[in-house]
């Protein structure tokens, strides 16, 4: 017996259990899942009120933008080419998942749709006494119960057009701008996109930059301070910008058409 | 009034004093067999020398007040010392303990004994306890074999152990090695697997001289728990709930595990030079890697499950909120706990390399120490003590990717400077590989080594007569600390984070007085002075040793320490009552934080931090009737601050302080110990039979401050006295009690003893909060046009509910 024991420890040390050793990744392959309707009929449904999609009903497109850089908050925008839609998530840290170029199917039961300043935005159905809106997903989990990024990604081309040609059925698509050149305030204006928050005292401030093309014709480029690229210097160069074309208050009095870079990338000096 | 019960049942039980002789042995819970250690009820000097003797408080401590966190006499466990032969047995910078070495010892000759109040002449001078091994194989009773099962609910399942000692007139030796495995019966996610072997072999020499090899080897997996909310715990309807594991491939995995191998070899010397001399050397060597893993996360959520906006409390629409609150309740773990299914989807579908990844943080170990020490009586009455210590640790500090997670190779990048708002630009942790794409098992995130070396030499002058003795000793020397960076991080360029840092070298001392007076054998009074520095711990040397140079000045610690105690020994009790008052000065402490103030990733250094510990403990041994035992140990401490810190504190990116001013820590309790501390056994024992039941009961438990909250850059942005006391308020927690059993029997088959030992901890499976701290983060809340924040609620941990353990052990002569 005594002589068994030596061996009886060697054994033991060879017989480890394996709590901590798992397998490679497993394999994971999304469906795809194809359209019912396009983004287009959502916006003919929605120019009066918000509406409950079909239960049943699938649209689909790929990201344009994300919250990568922090310049879009929690949210997704996804387009078609014909038209654009804004997916209200509610959460963070989206671009993982939701990369630019990915193709993203919405499965529309208990959805909402609704349209406001010609964006139109998609989300749970939330209901009040007096009225039903789109809520925003909040929680990843919950969102993936209607929301279905498959693993196909493609180059995602803006839509060229003039400042002359913007119209509000075109707010949420990919649009590029030619031979912009900025129409600095130097009594408004810092030499940045916008306030950087490590540097800024108090709130820091989002940027409203003007860009003027060489028709004269203007356009507000809006970014949040939170934007990584918001300390960057706004070029002085002829420039073409690249972003989400949205409409909404420009000044405390005027409305107007703004666009929202993606990145950096979104600037391309001429 | 559970609190008084405690001084009154300590007065009325301390003079009752059966007529029953001692003729009990001890056992312990985790060995289950006769330790050998037998109570000596014969000359009680002579049992009580050298001063201190085994401090009955301490002993009964050991497991009588573990369903709480304690610190001995409310000081920092630094002050605490584990020693093999003099040699510090805890491994690494960071002094990581092998608790196996002592098992196996145990079982070949060695012993254990923990002594308080030390004067000079030992191993150690420290205010705290010294926890010493001693002995030889030649103290084994005799060759002999052993062999154990055991079954238990608590870190594992099963085990066994298994013993050989072989003994004649010049070799003794023996093997001992132990076996673990098992997931634990009611913390979720928690396992252990752990082996041990440890050889001795000893050689007597000329008679007077022993030569003793000691090899030890252990290696441990340790999958841990985490500390968490109240509302988690609440959520969840466990107060064992862990959120550090999920499912992954259908069964648990931890995420964060830590796992030890650290082989030693110990030389020890024992001898005589002389009839008035004796000498003792050890050189141990070790050599190994401490692992601990975690998640991390590139600018991407937390995927840890009670991260507060994954609660419901924080989802706005009542619908989803009812569904994330119905998952919790109905302990849905995709939601509950890590969700490592989601972790590799995300990593697959980002476009980035890597969203989320698992990390081992590596210690890497190389330590040598030496320790020598004598004794030379020159007449009866004087004894000169005298030896020096020397050792140098070497710790490689660095992280490997233990597990992509589905991602791929990725380029190093500092992980919290992806997303705060100074990061346009991305910070290389290593700009001297750039394009260094790291996969599984590759070393990234940082890499540096910390050597300290230290010596020191001691001596003690002894006057003993008996009735009086008195001992005078010192100890002088030096440490030296160095840090070598081998990584440059992109914002701390050159010699900012590569290379040397400059030396950091503390002279170090200690001056000891202490005496004892005998008015008789029953009755003895000692006393004990300490005054001292020591160097100031490895992690508050450096702003942020990971991957800066940067030095925080912090200067040596300065302590200093008095204790009075009265020991009353006669046939029927055992006690000790001890005074004690400990003071510590110029402490330093480093806090790597996000500061909600000010959006920034942050260091903190508290400098001047003054604390001080001072009460009364009693340790008591009543024989109430022949085999039958009472033990109390009782304390009343006081730990708390005793000085308003200056706080600094620096972004973590570019080094550049940003704040400074006092944190009003003054009067704050350090929340190191219970005020309360009291553990009551009873206790049975005769030929072949033992068993107790005990009752342990703490009150006053008060969280740590944290420094933060009590700067008035924060509590001074309080806008209501709700908020000032939210930020500023001492946490007090519940007090905490716990009822334990044990029972053993011995049988005898063909002579040989086969010992049935069972114990059962927390026979009422009570929710006890074994610690908790203050987190450092703050909630910004908007009102109008007020702004106000509120702290981050305090994170819990339970101690063990109802536990088990059952051992079966066989002796073969």
């Amino acid at each position: 017996m005594k002589k068994l024991i030596p061996y009886i420890i060697f054994s033991l040390s060879l017989s480890a259990c394996g709590y901590n050793d798992f397998p490679p990744a497993p394999d994971i392959d999304p469906e795809r899942l194809y359209p019912t309707m396009g983004l287009s009929t959502i916006r003919e449904w929605t120019i009066e009120r918000a509406v409950l999609l079909p239960t049943e009903g699938i649209i689909a497109g790929y990201v344009t933008a994300n919250d990568r850089t922090g310049n879009f908050f929690q949210t997704l925008i996804i387009s078609d080419n014909s038209c654009a839609v804004e997916i209200k998530a509610g959460y963070s840290y989206l671009h993982h998942v939701y990369s630019i170029g990915r193709y993203v199917a919405v499965k529309t039961g208990g959805l909402v749709a609704e349209q406001y300043n010609g964006m139109i935005s998609i989300g749970p159905l939330v209901s009040t006494e007096f009225t039903q809106y789109a809520g925003e997903f909040e929680a990843e989990m919950y969102m993936d119960k209607s929301v279905f990024p498959a693993d196909y990604i493609r180059e995602i081309e803006p839509m060229p057009l003039t400042i002359a040609k913007l119209d509000k059925q075109l707010c949420g698509m990919l649009i590029k701008l030619d031979d912009l050149l900025w129409a600095v305030d130097p009594q408004t204006d810092s030499d940045t996109w916008a306030d950087n928050p490590s540097t800024a005292l108090g709130y820091p401030a989002q940027g409203n930059r003007y860009f003027h093309d060489p028709k004269g014709d203007s356009i507000m480029v809006q970014t949040s301070a939170y934007a990584h690229f918001a300390g960057y210097q706004v070029p002085r160069e002829r420039v073409s910008l690249t972003g989400i074309l949205m409409y909404g208050r420009t000044t405390a009095r005027q409305q107007g058409f703004f666009i929202k870079l993606r990145s950096a990338d979104d600037i391309g000096l001429e | 009034m559970p609190r008084l019960l405690i001084p009154i049942l300590t007065l009325l039980l301390f003079p009752f004093c059966a007529q029953a002789q001692h003729n009990t042995y001890d056992f312990t819970e985790n060995d289950g067999i006769n330790s050998g250690e037998t109570t000596v009820s014969g000359d009680p000097l002579l049992f009580l020398r050298p001063l201190g003797g085994d401090d009955i408080y301490l002993r009964l401590s050991e497991f009588g007040f573990s369903n709480v966190s304690w610190q001995y006499r409310g000081l920092d466990n630094s002050f605490d010392k584990h020693l093999f032969a003099g040699l510090d047995m805890d491994g690494g910078l960071s002094r990581t303990r092998n608790y196996r070495l002592y098992d196996n010892l145990s079982r070949m000759g060695f012993f254990k004994k923990t002594v308080s109040d030390l004067p000079g002449g030992t191993d150690a001078y420290t205010p705290g306890f010294v926890e010493q091994i001693y002995g030889s194989p030649f103290e084994a009773n005799y060759g002999s074999a052993r062999l154990s099962l055991f079954g238990y609910n608590r870190n594992g399942r099963i085990g066994g152990r298994a013993s050989y000692n072989f003994l004649n007139e010049e070799w003794a030796g023996g093997i001992a090695g132990s076996y673990r495995t098992g997931r634990d019966g009611s913390v979720d996610g928690v396992f252990n697997e752990e082996v041990s072997a440890t050889i001795v072999l000893g050689r007597k020499i000329a008679d007077v001289h022993t030569l003793t090899f000691i090899g030890d080897f252990s290696w441990y997996e340790r999958g841990t728990r985490s500390y968490t909310t109240a509302r988690v715990f609440e959520l969840s309807g466990n107060k064992r709930y862990n959120p550090a594991w999920g499912i992954q491939d259908g069964k648990q995995r931890n995420s964060r595990v830590s796992d030890h191998f650290l082989p030693a070899a110990t030389l020890l010397f024992e001898g005589k030079a002389g009839d008035d001399t004796r000498i003792e050397a050890a050189v141990s060597v070790q050599a190994g890697e401490l692992g601990y893993s975690a998640l991390i996360w590139y600018d991407a959520a937390t995927p840890y499950p009670d991260y507060y906006r994954h609660l419901p409390d924080f989802i706005e629409h009542d619908f989803l909120r009812r569904e994330i609150y119905q998952d919790w309740r109905a302990g849905n773990p995709s939601v509950t706990q890590v969700n490592w299914d989601r972790l590799h989807y995300v990593n697959h579908m980002s476009d980035e390399d890597i969203a989320f990844l698992l990390e081992r943080r590596v210690e890497r170990v190389t330590d040598v120490r030496v320790t020598t020490k004598g004794r030379t009586s020159f007449t009866e009455n004087w004894t000169l003590g005298y030896g020096f210590n020397l050792s140098n640790e070497n710790t490689r500090f660095f992280k490997t990717a233990k597990d992509l997670l589905g991602g791929s190779p990725f380029i190093d990048i500092d992980q919290y400077l992806t997303d705060d708002f100074s990061g346009t630009q991305l910070i290389l942790n290593n700009l001297r590989e750039p394009g260094r794409r790291i996969g599984t098992g590759d070393r990234f995130g940082y890499d540096y080594t910390l050597n300290l070396f230290s010596f020191s030499g001691r001596t003690a002058l002894e006057y003993d007569t008996g009735r009086i003795s008195a001992i005078v000793s010192a100890e002088v020397g030096n440490s030296a600390l160095v840090r070598t960076g081998h990584y440059e991080k992109t914002n701390l360029p050159g010699t900012l984070s590569f290379g040397r840092s400059p030396l950091t070298s503390k002279a170090v001392r200690t001056l000891s007085l202490s005496g004892r007076y005998s008015l008789s054998a029953t009755h003895i009074f000692l006393v004990s002075l300490h005054e001292g520095t020591k160097m100031p711990y490895y992690g508050t040397v450096f702003t942020a040793p990971q991957y800066s140079n940067a030095m925080t000045d912090a200067p040596s610690v300065k302590y200093y320490s008095a204790s009075a105690s009265y020991l009353l020994t006669d046939a029927a009790v055992r006690s000790k009552i001890s005074l004690f008052y400990t003071g510590t000065r110029n402490e330093t402490a480093v806090y790597r934080y996000y500061d909600d103030l000010e959006n920034l990733f942050s260091n903190m250094v508290l400098k001047d931090i003054s604390k001080r510990s001072y009460g009364v403990e009693l340790g008591l041994t009543v024989a109430l009737w022949q085999n039958l035992d009472l033990n109390i140990a009782v304390s009343r401490t006081i730990s708390e601050y005793n000085s308003n810190p200056h706080a600094e504190i620096y972004e973590d990116a570019t080094q550049q302080l940003y704040a400074a001013s006092k944190s009003h820590l003054d009067g704050y309790d350090t929340g190191n110990t219970p005020r309360w501390l009291s553990a009551f056994e009873l206790r049975y024992s005769r030929f072949g039979w033992a068993g107790s039941l005990s009752y342990s009961y703490s009150a006053g438990r008060y969280i740590a401050p944290n420094p933060l909250r009590r700067m008035e850059r924060i509590f001074l942005r309080a806008t209501s006295p709700d908020y000032f006391n939210a930020l500023t308020r001492s946490e007090k927690l519940p007090d905490a009690q716990s009822i334990n059993a044990t029972f053993m029997r011995t049988f005898y088959i063909s002579g040989n003893p086969l010992t049935l030992f069972i114990s059962v901890n927390n026979v009422l499976g009570s929710d006890n909060i074994y610690n908790g701290y203050e987190q450092m983060r703050l909630s910004r809340n908007t009102s109008g046009d007020s702004v106000n924040y509120e702290p981050f609620p305090s994170k819990y941990l339970y101690s063990y509910g109802r536990s088990y353990y059952l051992s079966l052990s066989y002796r073969f002569r």
